[in-house]
């Protein structure tokens, strides 16, 4: 804006430009929490409010598309309890008609150098406390923090940008 | 503002490639030109660039508003139909931006003339934030100019700043274009480099890299999910290309994001003019097909909607021409703006165009190009500013 004196940066210096090379990242575990619900998260502490609420939007987001879906109410009660399941409603991957589990837990979400990960709904099977992520893997015992060495991903297609001659910068 | 004659280092190329400026010199020409500089005063930096930007970018805000509501100014401008409604979503939620670069016309007198904001893409950055810094303090050092003079420069500062915004230390932003260009490579190093400054992890790739996972995020060549894509590759390029569909779907934050497809387009001038007819500092722009044209009597500047660097330009002045001044290029079949003529103030035998920066949607600076014809294309030549500390 007009009026603040001097125009220009008071300093420019270069990190890595004319001398050195950019170079990639390393390995470095992540700090996450799981909660049982915005509440639990908020009470905790470690995240403010905002966050809590926002990151358990976005899971139950994830869970109503992208739950892990059964054909049927008993195949979903195997794994998850008499109590523990759902119909899902048309908004599901999967369709109307199936069901799935109710999301007992969230994990919060992170974006780190070697993964960026979303807030993710969490499940616990019948007679077990662990939380366990749409894939069934377990995550975390207990509610609270947790240190995760985020996995790389899998690139299932490559090369879907840049064909066009012209594309730069002007 | 004055063009004035300057002392050229004579070893200014050391200096160049020492920080990285790669093309200091491009096919055996200038780029970079400290024989001449431009001057100006504070305060007519201030209330003929300065404020006047500010004022472009909030107009630019309100288009914004309205073309990403309206389907058919998307069609329009030949927004893809499967974009709109992610467009619009980009633009509701916020997401975030990192710079642009509006091209005025301005002689010193008269208010600044905006040609066109390149709102996804600007390049000639490094050398308006650092190279241009640097000349200022050694002309200062070796006695040349006065130790009060000052320059319309804080994108050094602004950009680290942007980055701490978006992201700060947790954040790995990939930046990607085409490598093997180095005005790209330059100016991707560059913002990496900011990054890297501004706490973040930073990590140059190919566009071509850029993979796909299962859940549509974006890879690099090491299988890593790319969190924050900078992307200095034509948005308006990537939703044509095979992978565009991803770029409504995909939880990778894009930099610049989709609704910077509405700016970076010269159907944002038509926009401009019919929202504020007659502000200052817009030229009288009408769509091709816009009967409106007419009241331009053929003193007319006809532009592609999409098009990089003055490439596909049509320049025509009836009094004073026998035939239309063009510019060849790939661009043009997307559909064309007609924009009235305003040709650039000469300054000895250099046709001057002032860019304007902005960072994080504020002023933050500026770079003069000059060239010999009115059409500022390839062939300009980086031309250093300093305000007057008199």
């Amino acid at each position: 804006m007009a009026g603040t004196g001097v125009k220009k940066s008071v300093s420019v210096s270069l990190l890595l430009m004319g001398t050195a090379a950019l170079g990639g990242c390393n390995g470095e575990k992540v700090e996450t929490a799981v909660y049982q619900d915005a509440e639990a998260c908020t009470a905790a502490g470690i995240y403010g409010e905002q966050k809590c609420e926002s990151d358990f939007q976005e899971a139950d987001r994830a869970h109503r598309l992208n739950a892990p879906a059964f054909a049927t109410a008993v195949d979903c009660q195997k794994q998850f309890g008499k109590d523990g399941c759902q119909p899902t409603d048309d908004q599901h991957a999967s369709g109307a008609g199936h069901f799935i589990p109710f999301m007992t837990g969230y994990l919060i979400g992170r974006f780190t150098p070697q993964t960026a990960f979303g807030p993710q709904p969490l499940y616990q099977f019948a007679g077990s406390k662990s939380y366990r992520i749409a894939s069934g893997a377990v995550i975390a015992d207990k509610p609270g923090r947790l240190s995760l060495w985020p996995s790389k991903t899998t690139t299932m297609r490559k090369g879907g940008f840049g064909s066009r001659a012209h594309g730069h910068g002007g | 503002m004055k063009r004035v004659a300057m002392t050229e280092r004579s070893d200014w190329q050391i200096g160049a490639e020492a920080c990285g400026f790669s093309v200091h010199t491009m096919d055996g020409r200038r780029y970079w030109d400290e024989r001449h500089a431009y001057v100006f005063g504070l305060d007519e930096i201030e209330t003929m660039i300065e404020d006047p930007t500010a004022d472009l970018l909030s107009l630019c805000y309100r288009a914004v508003d309205e073309i990403s509501k309206s389907p058919a100014l998307m069609r329009r401008m030949a927004i893809p139909d499967d974009f709109h409604q992610a467009v619009a979503r980009s633009w509701r939620n916020g997401d975030r931006d990192l710079y642009g670069r509006f091209d005025l016309a301005y002689d010193g007198t008269g208010p600044a003339k905006l040609f066109e904001f390149n709102a996804d893409t600007p390049t000639s950055l490094f050398e308006a934030a650092v190279f241009q810094w640097y000349w200022l303090e050694d002309m200062k050092a070796r006695g040349y100019l006065s130790g009060e003079a000052d320059q319309f420069n804080s994108l050094h500062e602004r950009l680290i700043k942007a980055f701490e915004l978006l992201g700060g230390k947790e954040t790995t932003f990939h930046f990607a274009g085409l490598l093997e260009n180095a005005e790209d490579r330059m100016t991707l190093e560059y913002l990496a480099d900011c990054a890297t400054q501004a706490g973040c992890r930073a990590k140059l790739i190919e566009i071509s890299d850029i993979g796909i996972d299962a859940a549509d995020w974006m890879t690099d060549a090491d299988d890593t999910r790319i969190s924050t894509l900078f992307k200095l590759y034509p948005l308006e390029d990537m939703v044509r290309e095979e992978f565009g569909t991803y770029l409504s779907t995909t939880p990778t934050r894009m930099i610049e994001p989709l609704w910077k497809l509405t700016l970076s387009n010269k159907g944002l001038m038509p926009v401009l003019w019919d929202l504020f007819p007659d502000h200052p500092n817009l030229l009288p722009s009408f769509f091709e097909d816009d009967p409106r044209v007419a009241e331009l009597a053929g003193r007319q500047v006809v532009k592609p909607l999409l098009s990089r660097e003055g490439a596909n330009i049509t320049l025509v002045d009836p009094a004073t021409m026998t035939d239309p001044l063009q510019v060849e290029g790939p661009y043009g079949e997307e559909g064309k703006i007609v924009q009235a003529l305003n040709l650039l103030p000469r300054f000895g035998d250099s046709w001057t165009l002032i860019g304007s920066w902005v960072v994080a949607g504020q002023p933050a600076g500026m770079g003069i190009r000059e060239d010999d014809t009115p059409i500022t294309g390839i062939t300009a030549r980086f031309v250093p500013h300093y305000i007057d500390g008199a």
